[in-house]
């Protein structure tokens, strides 16, 4: 007699922690923007105001920002940026936001004033203030990624097209050219800066590249990054993240999707492993408890939720990211993320209608008191 | 288009909001001058004197309970939608609401400052003022530590129902014994009005915009399955009563909810085991939906009938754009819309003053005097608060009956 098949969970759903699903709008009181233009590409944390900001790509480029705590739990759609298809760069820890974005003409620093919201239960009131170009970027191409400096002062980027490393300065748009990584397009379209304010990038076969604070050149490393064997001239990063208290930097690679990590002192990079079947791993955040989190597969994957834990030097697959409560939800594709002031994640979602995602990690029960010797 | 006339509150300090307006049991129209957002301020009860043409101050509610402005404590400092009159006795119930920081406190939240014994808000009065005399009957303690959002009378059985600010609380309010008793919360946004039907029972709504019913013959408060309507896109969050006013033979009621893109509903208490909602469509014009609108500006209120059958009703108008958040620099239109109950119909009426700089498009409550005049309650932020008439022109006297029993 055939064996009866039933319907049931093989836990294929995210297996640890929460997931959460916010709608990119305040729920029940706005719209998100269009499908088509909410794929979240860049996000940056206040966390003086705990105010996400997010910037997206697609046929236009919005602003936006996200409050989940006190009385907030919105997405506030700040506005579409003029000219721009793509958010690349935020700077969100002055006075004001700049970020910089891209668009058919080029690149450009805009600005706008921050988002602080709070009473949204009832009675409140959420501004859409004016975004304002500043100053030309680059001219005629756009930014593949950039990043700003712990202080927001500054950004450095790189070209989407040409692999142009520039230096901005965010408050009077002033930019210079630093060197070009590779004339064949084989560079790293995600940067990162790590506890020292060094950025790191790789171009041709995997090779790593540096720029020192306040430094004019970039530095091409001899180093190459962890990849399958004969696989380097395809291999660049796809996703960085910096421990904040270690100043460990983390690093996922594309097309294969490994991981390793990176002591910026020493530049000594260990290979992790490949966290799923999946490939490319689309974005790292490092935990407060140093655990390293992030998502892997490509736009036309089904992609899984990762786990790296540095003590027991293990990765885990921890499922599709799946969210219940309030929005009923599928994630499959995502492209950055960014640990928040409780220790919660923000994951950026990057297909044609998104969420923002927010995952809080399983806080580990505390083990039986050892008997004490008498 | 006629033009309502405004006449402004004057009293010290100035009042910020006019939270309630109603007609009276002697179909006068009064009205709470209110202090919401002021350090110490008091709330007034003010009456329209058709002799005049001008507004009499009748109380200092503060000063009638003996509740100094000055304690530091959040004042009495509102009158929110609870004026309650009573045509068998001549009373008019008033019930206090919070909202001011104690004097000398730069801010209050009843949240944080719950219980705290030098700022929190002690409770909610509950005045009964009597018409025919002139004067404050008696006032009592109504709902401890807590605001009064709005307040339903049943004359027939000597009952006030009330829902209480922050908790939410359904509250039911014995005249004789002068004693209350909460029958539990509802939700968590505030329904902001309350009403009754033929046979006693008591509606208003959850935070999702659910109706709520209670039941004097049954003891039951109960939700049932019939929801405010609410405009596409959004959903029934938030979409809670804001006013109602009955029909003239009182068989059906029309209200607008507190939610952004109001639609005008009609409800037919009686009809079937929960009633029947009708959604008439929406009041205002459209908006940018990527953003959430503050309803400081979307906002729609002050329902009355008036003596010729046609609804009347306080709307907002807002230059396209300018949606994000209310700013008092916005030139907003108040204007008066009638509302024909038989077609459908709507023209717009009558202009509301008080802008531009100010908030005079928001009309809190209307009320129909003894003449057929309509008035309409207005916040008018940041100058100060005041009502406005509209002469309608009707002919005879007691022209406001069948007077309104819910704030």
């Amino acid at each position: 007699m055939a064996e009866e098949m039933s319907w049931h969970s093989l836990r294929e759903f995210t297996r640890e922690g929460l997931m959460v699903a916010l709608p990119l709008c305040f729920p029940g009181q706005s719209e998100p923007p269009p499908a088509g233009e909410t794929a979240i590409k860049v996000m940056a944390l206040n966390g003086y105001t705990d105010t996400l900001y997010m910037g997206t790509e697609g046929e236009k480029a919005h602003l936006l920002a996200g409050l989940i705590h006190q009385d907030t739990g919105v997405v506030h759609d700040m506005g579409t940026v003029p000219d721009a298809t793509s958010v690349d760069a935020l700077s969100v820890l002055g006075e004001d936001v700049r970020f910089l974005a891209s668009g058919p003409g080029g690149a450009r620093l805009y600005k706008t004033q921050r988002c602080i919201g709070s009473f949204l239960i009832q009675e409140w009131g959420l501004p859409r203030r004016p975004i304002e170009e500043m100053a030309v970027v680059l001219e005629g191409e756009g930014i593949g990624h950039a990043v700003a400096s712990a202080d927001g002062s500054e950004c450095v980027g790189v070209s989407a097209e040409s692999g142009q490393v520039f230096r901005t300065d965010t408050q009077t748009g002033e930019t210079r050219i630093l060197g070009e990584l590779d004339k064949r397009g084989k560079f790293s379209r995600r940067l990162c800066v790590d506890k020292s304010g060094r950025v790191w990038g790789t171009c041709g076969n995997a090779g790593l590249w540096t720029l020192a604070p306040g430094a004019d050149e970039i530095e091409k490393l001899p180093q190459r990054i962890p990849c399958a064997a004969g696989r380097e001239q395809h291999t660049q990063v796809s996703a960085w993240a910096v421990d904040p208290v270690t100043g460990m930097v983390y690093g996922g690679t594309r097309p294969d999707g490994f991981m390793f990590s990176l002591d910026p002192h020493t530049r000594h990079m260990v290979a992790l492993g490949k966290p799923c079947r999946q490939d490319l791993i689309t974005c790292l955040t490092v935990g407060h408890d140093g655990r390293v989190f992030g998502m892997v597969g490509t736009a036309e994957d089904i992609g899984h939720f990762f786990c790296f834990d540095p003590e027991e030097r293990s990765l885990k697959d921890l499922g599709i990211p799946v969210s219940t409560l309030t929005t009923r939800q599928y994630g499959y594709h995502y492209a950055c993320a960014v640990t928040g002031v409780d220790g919660e994640m923000y994951f950026g979602q990057h297909e044609r209608v998104n969420y923002l995602w927010v995952y809080f990690p399983r806080v580990p029960q505390r083990k039986p008191a050892q008997a004490t010797a008498e | 288009m006629k033009t309502a006339k405004f006449y402004p509150f004057e009293h010290d300090p100035k009042p910020d909001s006019c939270w309630s307006l109603s007609t009276g049991p002697d179909g006068r129209i009064y009205a709470s001058s209110c202090c919401e957002g002021v350090p110490g301020g008091g709330v007034f009860v003010v009456r329209y004197n058709d002799e005049t043409d001008s507004l009499d101050t009748l109380v200092n509610v503060a000063e009638a309970v003996g509740e100094p402005l000055k304690s530091g404590r959040a004042t009495q400092c509102k009158i929110h939608y609870s004026f309650c009159a009573s045509p068998a006795t001549g009373i008019m119930y008033a019930a206090t609401h919070l909202s001011a920081p104690g004097y000398g406190q730069l801010a209050y939240s009843p949240w944080a400052d719950w219980k705290d014994e030098d700022q929190s808000f002690p409770h909610s009065t509950l005045l009964a003022w009597d018409t025919n005399k002139d004067e404050v009957a008696w006032s009592s303690v109504f709902i401890p530590r807590e605001g009064c959002r709005c307040l339903a009378l049943d004359e027939e059985r000597g009952l006030l129902y009330a829902i209480s600010y922050m908790r939410d609380h359904f509250w039911i309010y014995d005249i004789d014994k002068r004693s209350i008793r909460s029958l539990g919360r509802l939700g968590s946004i505030n329904s902001q009005g309350i009403f009754t039907d033929k046979q006693g029972r008591v509606f208003t709504s959850n935070g999702d915009g659910q109706l709520v019913r209670y039941s004097p013959h049954t003891g039951k408060l109960e939700e049932i399955p019939v929801y405010v309507p609410y405009a596409d896109g959004l959903t029934n969050w938030h979409a809670v009563i804001y006013d109602v006013v009955a029909s003239p033979d009182g068989d059906c009621v029309y209200g607008v909810p507190w939610t952004a893109n109001p639609h005008l509903f009609r409800y037919w208490p009686e009809d079937g085991p929960y009633g029947r909602m009708e959604n008439l469509g929406p009041v205002h014009q459209d908006r940018d939906r990527s953003q959430p609108i503050s309803f400081y500006l979307d906002h729609c209120g002050g329902l009355v009938f008036g003596t010729d059958g046609m609804l009347y009703y306080g709307t907002s108008r807002w230059p396209e754009g300018v949606e994000s958040a209310f700013d008092t620099s916005i030139e907003t239109e108040g204007i008066v819309v009638q509302y024909n109950p038989e077609t459908g119909e709507k023209r717009d009426f009558a202009k509301l003053v008080g802008n531009p700089g100010g908030q005079g498009h928001y009309v809190a409550r209307a009320g129909r005097d003894r003449f057929g005049n309509l008035f309409f309650g207005q916040v008018t932020r940041p100058i100060p608060a005041g009502l406005s008439r509209v002469v309608m022109d009707e002919e005879g006297e007691d022209l406001h009956n069948p007077v309104r029993t819910w704030g």
